[in-house]
This record gives structure tokens, sequence and C-alpha cells, in this order.
């Protein structure tokens, strides 16, 4: 790529594979699966990008759209230029580390890729029971890594902790694979036990640490069995309860990863209709609580009750 | 000379979206976070009807050749609805347009 900042990456990139898309990056991605053949999907690489983006694009919080580009700026990791949902191109500031950097990539970046190919990103943990996926949506701090790391106790799968992408295949939703780890507050450990494997995050000031999960992470897509959303509310006991499908919509909707870059990129009426049909297609439970996260094992078995009950997607 | 107020003309609102379930309808406001609205059978057609800015006597014509209802029972129901929705800013109410 021409003009590239002047940034030395800790090792050589590669191509993997990543929400079922096949990436081919300049920037490191360890954990992710890896050795895809064949043309790649979406390529990430250092680049200068421009101040800003030509016509009157839509302006957000650190970013600014228009159908086909969004830029995201940052004052201390990076400025970076996602097109047509094929390009990443990533300026680092000049004090960025490569953590921080790959965090903005698989956040942010592959937000803004993933809504202009037209995909539904979920902000939540996805998670394979061994018939189907279940998804746990909710805002951060939810406690959404908490359960999942929970669920892993349970001999679930993981297919990723913050980014949930769900496809429609033959009008089945199914769920690919992301990143191989969950990352949890130093409470949320300690309330979990000590799960081995343990890491320190790789960003400064990062308070959260690494639960490497490559030991249970799937590799191929999964169909969806349910989706459960979580919220603090009243009352003193967890309470599960299904939505009706425009409830669900609704619900669906607010969790959408990046939301704020929907109206950029002129994306809502395709994403709006995934969501509808998830919400007529895939059972879609509330889940309420009141003061602090419940504990997370017990609240995990309940879930496991509650989603055993669902019955199993199409081809399971 | 007071104006008509079914003569005025009505619009969905930009950040509206709507979808069907089944045979009933559910409208986002994509402004107001966790904001959506149900429709049954009977409001979907009314949304359906809004295409284009039409007046309410417009929309009430078309209801009352479709459905066996009342013209002044529709007229009302009709006001009543799009008021709803107006208070909910996924529709705009406009002055007439000027004859």
């Amino acid at each position: 790529m021409r003009n590239k900042p002047d940034f030395h990456p800790s090792a050589p990139g590669g191509t993997h594979y990543l929400h079922g898309l096949r990436v081919a990056s300049e920037l490191p991605l360890p954990g992710l699966a890896s050795g895809a053949s064949g043309a790649a999907d979406v390529r990430i690489g250092w680049g200068r990008v421009p101040a800003g983006l030509q016509g009157r694009p839509f302006q957000g919080f650190k970013f600014e759209a228009v159908p086909g580009q969004l830029l995201i700026r940052t004052l201390r990791i990076a400025d970076i230029l996602v097109q047509s949902g094929r390009t990443m191109a990533i300026q680092p500031r000049p004090d960025a580390r490569e953590g921080e950097i790959r965090m903005l990539v698989l956040g942010w970046g592959l937000a803004a890729l993933l809504l202009q190919r037209g995909l539904l990103p979920l902000h939540g943990s996805a998670l394979d029971t061994g018939s189907g996926c279940v998804l746990f949506c909710g805002r951060s701090g939810a406690g959404k890594s908490t359960l999942a790391a929970a669920c892993l106790d349970r001999g679930l799968g993981l297919l990723d902790d913050n980014l949930a992408v769900v496809r429609l295949e033959a009008g089945r939703a199914a769920v690919h694979p992301g990143v191989p780890e969950i990352r949890l507050c130093p409470d949320a450990v300690a309330r979990l036990g000590r799960p081995a494997g343990m890491a320190r995050a790789d960003s400064p000031g990062e308070e959260k640490v690494l639960l490497d999960a490559r030991g249970q992470f799937c590799r191929g897509p999964v169909p969806l069995r349910g989706i459960y959303v979580l919220e603090r509310g009243e009352g003193p006991r967890t309470e599960v309860a299904a939505l009706g499908p425009a409830g669900a919509a609704a619900a669906l909707w607010r969790h959408v990863f990046r939301r704020p870059f929907v109206a950029g990129l002129d994306a809502a009426a395709p994403l709006f209709a995934t969501i509808l049909h998830l919400a007529r297609s895939v059972p879609v439970r509330r889940v309420r609580w009141a003061g602090a996260l419940p504990p997370p094992q017990a609240m995990a078995a309940q879930l496991e009750q509650d989603w055993q009950s669902l019955g199993s997607p199409h081809g399971y | 000379m007071a104006t008509d107020p079914l003569a005025r003309i009505v619009r969905k609102a930009p950040q509206a979206i709507a979808g069907p379930i089944d045979d009933t309808l559910v409208i986002l406001n994509l402004e107001a976070e966790g904001a959506y609205h149900h429709l049954n059978r009977t409001g979907r057609r009314v949304w359906e009807l809004m295409d284009g800015g039409p007046t309410l006597t417009g929309i009430c014509g078309a209801l009352t050749r479709e459905f066996a209802v009342d013209p002044a029972a529709c007229a009302a129901d009709v006001s009543a609805f799009v008021d709803r929705l107006v208070e909910r800013k996924v529709a705009i109410l406009e002055p007439s347009a000027p004859a």
C-alpha cells in the first residue's frame, strides 16, 4: 500500500478466517484461524487516510460517513478508512500500541465493514451449545462476557465474545466464528474462580484481562438457536421472558453493534429487514435481574435450562 | 377562514423505518432508542396509504372504499391515529396545500 505510515508491527500479517470472511491483514491478528485459501474478501493494511470524506458526510462521534465509506478518527490510536466492505486502511498515531490498534480494527473498523457488506453485527457473545448457537446481547457492563466464560466452564464452545455476526443463509440464521478470546473485568475473574490461561490485556491502562478460548473455539458456522437480551430491571429474581416479534425486533435493533454507523452508511433498510426475519424465526428472550449481576454460574444454568426448551434449529 | 383539519397532509418521518410481521407492521423511530410501534392490520393500511403524502381526507376516502366503515367515524379514528404517530415522531403533519 502506498504512503505507508511509519509503524513497525510486531510480526508479519497473514490471512485469516473471521466471521465468515477471508481477511488478508498487514496488522498481525494473533489467535485468529489462519491459512485461509483463495482470494481475500477483505484487505486490512497500513496507509494514509484523508483528513475528511468528500461531499457532505454524516458526522458522528469520532467518525464520519457516506454510503460506502466510513472514516474513524481517534486522537490517540489511529484513523481508519473503511471502504465498500472490502478494505480497511489504518493510519496509526505516533504513540499507538499495536494492541490498541487491533481492538479498534476488530471493533469499530470491523463493524463498519460488516454493515457495508449488508451483514448484521450484534453487540453480544455467541456460544455453541452443541445443538445450535445462543447469543447474549446487552450493553457494555451487562455481563455478557462473564456469562460467556461461565458457559465455557459448562462445556459450551465460543464463537465470539463481543461481536456476533448473524448471516442469513438460504433463509436460515447462522453465526460464524470470530475471535477466540474473552475479555473480563478483574471482579468477573474473581466471581468465576481462576480460569486457566489468563493473560494481561495488551493495552496500557486496560483493566480487563484476556481469557484464551482457543481450546473451546468453534471452527465453522453454527445455526442460531436463540437470542438472550440482558437487561437490568426490578424484582427479586432473574426473570426470563419471551419477546413477541415486535418487541424482539426493537430489542435487536437496540443492540446493533455501533448502531450510530447505520445512518451514515444508509444501511438501515437492509439491516431492519434482517432483524425482522430474525424476530419472526428465532426465539428472543429478555433476561432481567435487579441490582448486581447474579452469580454467573447460576445464571448460565438457568439459561441452559431455558434454551434446552427451545428446540434445535435446522441442521441439528 | 378555519382550515379543515382533514385537509392536512401527512408524511412518514425520515427517521421512521417500518417492516411487516405477518399482517401487522412494526415501526421503529431510529432516533429514539427502544421506541417501536406495532400496528394492527388497519393501522398498517393507514401507514401504507401515507405513501406520497396524502391528505387525511384522501386516506379516509380510501378506507371507506375498502372497508365498510362510517365516514365520520373513520375521519375521527384516522385523525386520532395520525396524531399519535406525530406525537411519537414517526409521522409529520403539514398544512393543507394552497387552493
